[in-house]
């Protein structure tokens, strides 16, 4: 699995919760802790429905085209979130990019 | 275990987890005995742990210099634990399956405290448990937890308990009890060290600390519960299943005890309305 850098091509990668982090999901709301420092943070609405879809499964672009479909909101915009989103959580070791997507089997 | 052969031993009792404490060093054990005096025990153990004393500098070379911030270290898929501080340095394995520790520190109450801290802290996990960073004080049988980070106040509010019974100025043990939960005093104590007894209670509620000028009680959410709960937590490890579980054990607490967070001017005045 290639970890990929970068926002320009972040849309059509996979997104694979890292095996580091811990998380629960409490009235809609995911609360996710990063390993090692085990600094804990609450996600959004939108940020925890990014999350639970990634299990490796879906790439970004998918993941933003169901996200618009629930929530009636403009992809473009929804899409540029996403990304920010995603990229601080990659660089804090919560979310990996992957090219090609894990096996059923694997998948959280 | 045969390595305890011709050792000696100490049983004590915190939070309902009794353990053995063997070590070849009486002097050395006499020191716990008087420090953990009110939680020894005569009923069995559940865990033994075998102390080796080694000099300091054993305990700050080789790998042992790579301590990193982290206190717990999973080793292997069958409950086996390496837990370890470079202040007050101590390095232990603890198997949660056979229940045997082995503890290699300098002869030092105060590494062995540390040890026992984070030991428990671990062993709470698999219970349901949660070491926490709280002062609790009971009346007529039933204690509230007042939780909080460095300067918050807990010792100030167990300076403000006069008439109820302290459990513990600094560090907290909550535990579930036949569907509901109990707090349980700990050896454990700030600045404010009137006894270290080993008392229970029933967990009335849960109060996050907020210094204020004037007294008020505001409800927590479910989401900011756990997350004020969970910071208070003693624990550190890298391991995500440890945290998970520490994540699930602070929310099924939320689920079932009243938790606010508690305004108070620093008098007893915040007593009244509690009751």
């Amino acid at each position: 699995m290639n970890k990929v850098k970068g926002k320009d091509v972040m849309l059509s990668k996979y997104l694979l919760r890292s095996d580091s982090t811990a998380y629960r999901t409490i009235d809609g709301i995911a609360l996710i802790v990063g390993a090692p420092e085990g600094k804990l943070r609450s996600l959004n609405e939108a940020g925890t429905f990014i999350w639970e879809k990634a299990n490796g499964r879906h790439t970004l672009s998918e993941i933003v085209h169901q996200m618009c479909q629930k929530y009636d909101v403009d992809y473009t915009q929804a899409a540029q979130d996403a990304e920010i989103f995603v990229h601080e959580l990659e660089s804090e070791d919560m979310l990996v990019l992957i090219d090609d997507p894990v096996d059923s089997e694997e998948a959280q | 275990m045969g390595i305890l052969i011709g050792a000696k031993k100490l049983t004590i009792s915190i939070g309902d987890i009794r353990c053995s404490i063997h070590s070849e060093n009486s002097g050395f054990l006499g020191m716990l005995r008087a420090r953990y005096e009110s939680f020894e025990s005569l009923e069995p153990a559940t865990y033994e742990i075998l102390v080796q004393l080694v000099p300091f500098p054993d305990l700050t070379s080789g790998n042992i210099e790579d301590i990193s911030r982290i206190d717990v270290k999973r080793i292997s898929t069958e409950g086996v634990y390496i837990i370890r501080r470079k202040d007050n340095p101590f390095v232990a394995t603890v198997n949660t399956l056979s229940r045997k520790v082995q503890v290699k520190m300098w002869e030092s109450e105060y590494c062995f405290d540390s040890f026992l801290r984070i030991f428990y802290s671990l062993t709470l996990v698999d219970e349901g448990g949660l070491l926490l960073h709280a002062s609790s004080a009971s009346d007529g049988g039933r204690a509230n937890v007042f939780f909080g980070p460095s300067g918050s106040g807990k010792t100030t509010i167990a300076r403000l308990s006069q008439g109820r019974t302290v459990l513990t100025d600094e560090l907290a043990i909550i535990k579930p009890w036949g569907g509901r939960y109990k707090v349980y005093g700990t050896p454990f104590w700030g600045e404010f060290t009137p006894g270290r007894s080993n008392v229970q209670a029933e967990l009335a509620a849960l109060y996050s600390l907020k210094k204020a000028q004037k007294n008020s009680i505001v409800p927590l959410d479910k989401i900011s519960a756990v997350m004020d709960l969970y910071r208070c937590v003693l624990f550190s490890s890298d391991d995500s299943q440890l945290l998970s579980q520490i994540l699930d054990n602070c929310y099924a607490v939320v689920d079932k005890v009243p938790i606010y967070e508690l305004h108070f001017r620093q008098d007893p005045s915040f007593w009244e309305m509690l009751k």
